[in-house]
């Protein structure tokens, strides 16, 4: 009996002595909370302390690109809002720009106003929902709900002049498809006075919090080297100190008409992500006035614009400003009906490369609020 | 001496701004209540609103409008519609008898109202859609049309 003691003494110790020289890892997704969407991040673990984060994407590929190369031009706009779902609209204003770039299609003044407004209120309503989901991803449940009241508005506004709430397939070559009437404008106006009240009410409730600065001050910090190697763009990069939007460097619509700031950070890391999207959602409700003001009369929708398109043969290079960074669309036409080739570059796929290398060595409970403040979307990655 | 100080002003601090979240918790309980005890109570749509696509029954029309042209099929990005027309009689224009969709493939761009030549077609309000098998989805726009609550909109 006590020949049996020592032994399982022996072997428990040479146990625990294995232990401690031994990593474990541990699958984060593809059905995980925090990882908003099927992304598996295999964590390689020394106790709560991350050895290596290797992310492996891959699990909500539909082929976006191949089905574009086999439909005709107008038939991918529903396939826009689909890639990434919380930013439909700019995505359709981007394809809607670069298939008009491409066949030389113009566009009526008051569409691209339009266009720019019902953007820059999707882009709110994306970083709104990214707020609330990476608020609660840090545990916090309560300003989830306040958070998704505003951005219950915006679906509002949109569902009234979209017709849809989500995937809104709003833009067509030449224009939109319906125009905006006054209630529109007046809700819209409505709207940006009230967010701007309650910003106040994010910073009392969010920005102070003791727990939220424990959990994000500091942590995932990159620098604007490494920020620019890995080709971070957005918010992401704005928040290393890089000044850098594309409504600002390569105007497309009438951003260049509109005054705007661009907000930077200073240190890169996850409190400065999430001050830059706030200060971000600002500039917008500045946009939207300053649209809404210079808002001209006229035709929303150009139309002379063939049912079946087929641009001659050449290719169009498009980059537009996506709540989640800089997104390119690169088009080749052979003169058919069907485009030749399409590839889009998403943001979210560079900003997750460079979660591998900032993830080194923090707890687990880091690297939720680490990737929460990217606003990863993971069908975006995909496609 | 530096780390006691240190010490109680994490705990003034953090407390402070705990109580004021706190208070912005407290005031949001004498707002009116925002949600909606949906399956009790129904929301009214926005008339902008993208349902399924329907043929449009106007007051003061017997028929429907649609030629069975086959443009809103051709434009379908999923190939939801199938058309069947028929001549009534000889040389008279086409009718549609039978107009299906598979609402289950349906993403609901509205590019097959956009194209119609004769404007025969229009989202519909409905929203509740959930259905126990795949044939549901599949609804022949003729057969609802000619229900007899089919609605009559300007």
């Amino acid at each position: 009996m006590t020949d049996g003691n020592i032994t399982s003494l022996e072997t428990e110790q040479k146990i625990s002595q294995g232990l401690t020289e031994q990593t474990f890892w541990l699958n984060m997704g593809p059905q995980h909370p925090a990882t908003h969407g099927v992304l598996r991040v295999v964590l390689h673990l020394d106790g709560e302390r991350v050895v290596e984060a290797e992310p492996v994407i891959g699990y909500i590929h539909r082929g976006h690109e191949r089905m574009g190369e086999t439909r005709g031009y107008a038939q991918f706009i529903p396939n826009n809002s689909r890639m990434d779902y919380l930013a439909g609209l700019i995505y359709n204003h981007a394809y809607c720009a670069a298939v008009e770039k491409l066949a030389g299609i113009d566009v009526p003044p008051r569409a691209e106003y339009i266009r720019c407004i019902t953007s820059e209120l999707n882009r709110l309503a994306s970083h709104l929902l990214w707020l609330g989901a990476y608020l609660m991803d840090l545990g916090a449940f309560t300003p989830f709900l306040y958070i998704w009241e505003e951005r219950e508005k915006i679906n509002d506004i949109l569902n009234h002049v979209t017709g849809s709430r989500l995937t809104y397939a709003y833009n067509r070559f030449g224009g939109v498809h319906k125009d905006v009437d006054d209630d529109f404008i007046s809700w819209t106006r409505a709207y940006v006075k009230r967010q701007r009240k309650r910003f106040k009410m994010y910073n009392r409730l969010v920005t102070g919090n003791v727990i939220f600065q424990n959990r994000t001050v500091g942590v995932g910090a990159i620098t604007p080297e490494q920020a620019l190697n890995y080709g971070l763009t957005g918010p992401c990069l704005r928040a290393c100190g890089v000044e850098y939007d594309i409504r600002k460097k390569e105007p497309y619509a009438v951003y260049s008409e509109v005054d705007f700031d661009i907000p930077t950070g200073s240190n890169g890391d996850a409190f400065d992500r999430y001050s830059v999207r706030l200060a971000e959602m600002e500039q917008s409700l500045r946009i939207i006035e300053q649209c809404l003001d210079r808002l001209p009369g006229g035709a929303y929708i150009n139309d002379n614009v063939p049912q079946y398109l087929a641009p001659d043969s050449g290719d169009v290079f498009f980059a537009f400003e996506s709540p989640r960074g800089e997104t390119n669309i690169f088009m080749v036409s052979d003169g058919s009906r069907i485009p030749y080739r399409m590839h889009w570059k998403t943001p979210s796929y560079s900003n997750l490369s460079i979660l591998a290398e900032i993830a080194r060595g923090q707890f687990i409970a880091d690297v939720v609020s680490i990737m929460g403040s990217f606003d990863l979307v993971i069908p975006e990655i995909d496609k | 001496m530096k780390a006691v100080i240190k010490y109680f002003r994490d705990i003034i601090v953090g407390g402070w701004s705990l109580v004021l979240g706190y208070t912005v918790t407290l005031s949001e309980f004498f707002k009116p209540i925002i949600t909606v005890q949906y399956p009790r109570v129904k929301l009214e749509m926005d008339p902008a609103y993208r349902g399924h696509i329907e043929l449009v029954k106007l007051p003061g029309e017997d028929g429907h409008f649609c030629l069975a042209c086959g443009t809103c099929e051709r434009a379908c990005p999923s190939n939801v519609i199938k058309i069947q027309g028929v001549k009534p009689k000889a040389g008279a224009g086409k009718v549609g008898i039978m107009y299906l969709i598979d609402f289950s493939r349906c993403s609901l761009c509205g590019l097959c109202v956009d194209v119609c030549p004769v404007d025969a077609l229009r989202h519909s309000m409905e929203y509740d859609l959930a259905f126990t098998s795949r044939w549901d989805n599949v609804i022949d726009l003729v057969a609802r049309f000619n229900e007899p609550q089919a609605q009559e909109r300007g």
